[in-house]
């Protein structure tokens, strides 16, 4: 693994000059632009190769991990939020929203979890039932609280970011939703089958409710 | 029988209630809580007042946190104009410890609140009010010896940044009622921790 990393530098630097790729724009700006000047301390050459691969070790490995993973929790406009809350033929959706601080929502996030992993492909007879947990945390929190939480959940229902919402988002979220947490919005395939709730739900509750959405 | 259908109907009438809570317009039960230097709280302590700006608050929600420093400052700017600041703690603190009574004493010091801030341990006066999240905000104006509840929710339209604040709902409101009117937007909702009932 090493040796994979350190190739690549030392045929750059062989060739010195005919850097164009912008990945290799630090090369070109610090030690190697000065390594053509500088052939004549082998020494030093192979100072500045070691420093040089000290530095993409370690500015590699995290750009490499993050290539690698879809986001974590994506961040959503109102618009998207909205589009979620539709009326979908093909699937009966859940939109939970929860905030790290809130030690209810984290309680029954199991329960969501557990219906999505259970329904999330159609079965027999059903449609396939999708749970999205809305994170209301702060912005400044995402990096912090909201991302570590989710990664050492391991949730399998998908984790998007929304923020604090304003007072005529919640009021468009459900008019009955007074703005605290955990509050839930169940929207069934067919027009008109919704369902708000503004507490903490239990998983058996919560699978009652839902069959009546996904066995018409 | 019957008693069976009394408790039902209380239990029914109860639960109606509690989700109802004020409406602006109604007036608002006094209270008589304990502040964090020991003594108790009423509104009647309050009766030189033109109103008071009653804030249903904590110690751990992140969202109360944020506005902390705001409600001291509305607290300054308005205690002189008649509207002083009552911060009154409704949680349960067996469900969140740092909600406790001598956690909001040490909040309260470390802080220097200049507000009364007292605890509803029975809970009783968050839900005649029908706060249900931390922070929650109640304007009340003094109506000869009732208070009337001006105004219900958000002291302003951004919880994260005081910064990014266009809307001083709070501000705006009493300074309707200052110069007689009646406030122009009397309820405006906002994200915060639901208030840990007792079970």
């Amino acid at each position: 693994m090493v040796q994979t990393k350190l190739q690549p530098i030392r045929t750059r630097s062989k060739n010195c000059f005919p850097q164009t790729r912008p990945t290799a724009a630090f090369l070109r700006s610090s030690a190697a632009g000065r390594g053509g000047r500088v052939r004549l301390f082998p020494c030093m050459q192979a100072l500045i190769l070691g420093a040089l691969s000290v530095y993409v070790l370690l500015c590699a490995k995290p750009l490499a991990a993050q290539a690698s993973k879809r986001p974590v929790v994506e961040i959503i406009t109102f618009e998207r939020l909205q589009a979620l809350m539709k009326p979908n033929a093909d699937t009966v959706r859940i939109i939970n929203f929860w905030a790290t601080s809130c030690l209810p929502c984290i309680e029954e996030m199991p329960a969501f979890d557990r219906l999505h992993r259970e329904y999330a492909t159609a079965k027999a007879g059903a449609k396939p039932l999708q749970v999205v947990f809305v994170s209301l945390d702060f912005k400044r929190d995402i990096a912090k609280k909201v991302i570590p939480f989710v990664q050492k959940r391991n949730l399998a229902a998908p984790v998007v970011f929304f923020g604090p919402p304003k007072s005529a988002e919640i009021d468009a979220v459900d008019s009955s939703w007074s703005g605290s947490m955990p509050a839930t919005v169940i929207i069934g395939a067919k027009f008109g089958q919704r369902a708000f709730y503004e507490k903490k739900m239990a998983y058996d509750e919560l699978k009652d409710f839902v069959k009546t959405y996904l066995f018409p | 029988m019957k008693t069976f259908l009394v408790v039902a109907l209380f239990c029914v009438a109860s639960v109606l209630s509690a989700a109802d809570g004020y409406k602006v317009g109604d007036v608002a039960q006094d209270f008589r809580l304990k502040n964090v230097d020991g003594k108790m709280v009423s509104l009647a302590n309050y009766s030189d007042a033109q109103g008071v700006i009653v804030v249903f608050t904590c110690n751990h929600c992140p969202y109360a946190k944020a506005y902390e420093s705001r409600i001291i400052a509305l607290h300054k700017t308005f205690a002189a104009k008649g509207y002083p600041v009552v911060a009154i703690n409704p949680n349960d603190p067996v469900a969140y410890p740092e909600d406790s009574f001598d956690n909001m004493v040490k909040r309260a010091k470390e802080k220097s609140y200049p507000f009364a801030y007292i605890f509803d341990e029975t809970q009783e006066i968050a839900k005649a009010y029908g706060a249900t999240r931390t922070p929650h905000i109640f304007l009340l104006k003094k109506n000869t010896n009732k208070h009337e509840v001006a105004y219900i929710g958000a002291l302003d339209d951004n919880s994260e940044s005081a910064d990014a604040v266009k809307e001083k709902y709070v501000e705006t409101a009493i300074a309707a009622l200052i110069a007689g009117k009646t406030p122009a937007v009397t309820m405006t909702k906002a994200v915060g921790c639901g208030i840990k009932w007792k079970k």
